[in-house]
């Protein structure tokens, strides 16, 4: 350790130390009483956190660079490391996709001709804005991750995200070039699930723990193990039927849930717009637009 | 350095602690969430205040530690104040524990550390408690803690090379 060279400057100045130490009461109050206004609502604190969400964006996807360059190398090492073992995985999984394509090429073609025949109205297609994360800074405490992508890409808060796996969380506050999720992981988070083979619906509750907990199912029996969940679009906040996880345990009052999105490691994460005015779509305005997020 | 008048100097280098601080906290942001850290980096930020104001007390008052708090709530999207609320503590505990501490090996100041950073995180706990009214899961917090204290010694470790290599102009 450095310390002992460091000792030149112990002591130095008290009387200059002391005044520093003091009005430790009147910032313990004050933070005390911040607390109370935004818990309380007495003030409103969105705007000035979106505005500082705004200004630290850019400044944490800089600071992320590095890092990513880092983690890219560590992934490319381990991947050397893993080469043969991994491409017996990847053809085994190709062989069980191919067999998985000729069913959805079937119902595609079975769908098709039963909405033909039913004219069926199709349900909207939402349209996405892509986001890169910036900052991940939770912890036990807080489970929120910072895009760099706003209320310019067409992104309002309520928005559901989702990674390539399946949902993550939703848009809670939104700046110009910025916006904050709230993951399925925190303690606010409450989202209206169903079991995808019983229609069952249920509440699926963070905990600031890796796991959510699925409480208040209806039905009879309780999930079985394994049992999917999407989201049910009760309440309108999510879309429905967007995958979520899958159950793991079941215990009396409810069940653990695995997610299928690792929001452990989140890198690029997909926000489905709802708002109206969609500037920017990935869609009609091609690749690298507003919204491809590089 | 050199090259600056003396009190621009002064006012720079005495900027030096706020802003490793600062520094600390966004590293412990945006390593988060990558294969570099995929599990949660612990609040790294209390090792830095509790660091300067245990060796520059008069760079680190208890202001500029509520400031720096409030910036990790803006940070991780916890409750306004609840950081703000750790910091102040931990900065306030660290100046009252001072004189113990100051000028002795390197353990004890470790050892100060694990309590003021124990009272802090326990803070925290309480304040996200009563802000969601439901207590986070205790075990993810003691390995935080844990991971925290492992993370003391490196910090020191560079902010002291910072120290010296800085602040001797002031």
């Amino acid at each position: 350790m450095a310390e002992p060279r460091l000792q030149f400057r112990r002591g130095a100045r008290p009387s200059a130390a002391g005044q520093a130490g003091r009005g430790l009461a009147v910032f313990l109050v004050l933070a005390i009483a911040l607390f109370a206004a935004e818990r309380t609502r007495v003030v409103s604190t969105a705007g000035i956190r979106a505005a500082v969400d705004d200004a630290l964006a850019p400044v944490l996807g800089l600071a992320r660079e590095p890092i990513a360059a880092a983690a890219g190398a560590v992934e490319t090492v381990t991947q050397y490391l893993r080469v043969y073992d991994e491409n017996a995985r990847l053809r085994e999984e190709n062989a069980r996709l191919l067999a998985w394509q000729s069913v959805a090429l079937r119902l595609e073609q079975e769908n098709a001709a039963l909405r033909a025949l039913g004219r069926y109205d199709a349900v909207d297609t939402p349209t996405f804005a892509s986001a890169r994360v910036v900052a991940d800074a939770g912890g036990p405490f807080a489970r929120t991750i910072l895009l760099d992508q706003g209320a310019e890409a067409g992104i309002s808060a309520g928005d559901a995200v989702v990674s390539a796996a399946g949902l993550i969380g939703r848009v809670v506050q939104v700046g110009r070039g910025s916006a904050r999720v709230l993951l399925l992981t925190d303690l606010n988070s409450h989202v209206p699930v169903m079991l995808e083979q019983t229609r069952d619906r249920g509440m699926l509750t963070g905990r600031n723990a890796p796991r959510p907990r699925l409480d208040f199912v209806t039905g009879d029996t309780p999930p079985a193990r394994g049992a999917r969940l999407l989201t049910s679009g009760d309440g309108g906040v999510f879309p429905p039927n967007l995958p979520v996880g899958t159950v793991q345990s079941v215990d009396r009052s409810g069940a653990q849930v695995a997610l299928f999105a690792d929001l452990e490691r989140l890198d690029y994460v997909r926000v489905i717009r709802r708002s109206e005015a969609r500037p920017g779509s990935d869609f009609d305005t091609g690749a690298g637009q507003p919204g491809s997020g590089s | 350095m050199s090259a600056l008048p003396r009190g621009g100097r002064r006012a720079l280098v005495s900027a030096v602690p706020v802003a490793t601080c600062l520094l600390v906290m966004l590293f412990g942001a945006t390593l988060t969430g990558t294969v570099v850290a995929p599990i949660v980096t612990p609040p790294l930020v209390l090792a830095a205040i509790f660091f300067w104001t245990l060796n520059r007390a008069d760079l680190m008052p208890v202001a500029a530690a509520f400031g720096i708090g409030l910036a990790q709530d803006f940070l991780s999207g916890t409750p306004l104040g609840t950081w703000a609320l750790a910091a102040t503590l931990a900065c306030g505990m660290t100046h009252a524990q001072r004189r113990a501490l100051a000028a002795r090996p390197f353990p004890l100041a470790w050892i100060g550390f694990a309590g003021v950073a124990g009272v802090s995180v326990l803070m925290v706990w309480g304040l996200v408690s009563v802000a969601a009214l439901a207590p986070p899961p205790v075990s993810p917090v003691l390995i935080q803690y844990l991971l925290l204290l492992g993370a003391y010694p490196p910090i020191a470790l560079v902010l002291g090379r910072a120290q010296l290599a800085t602040l001797r102009y002031a």
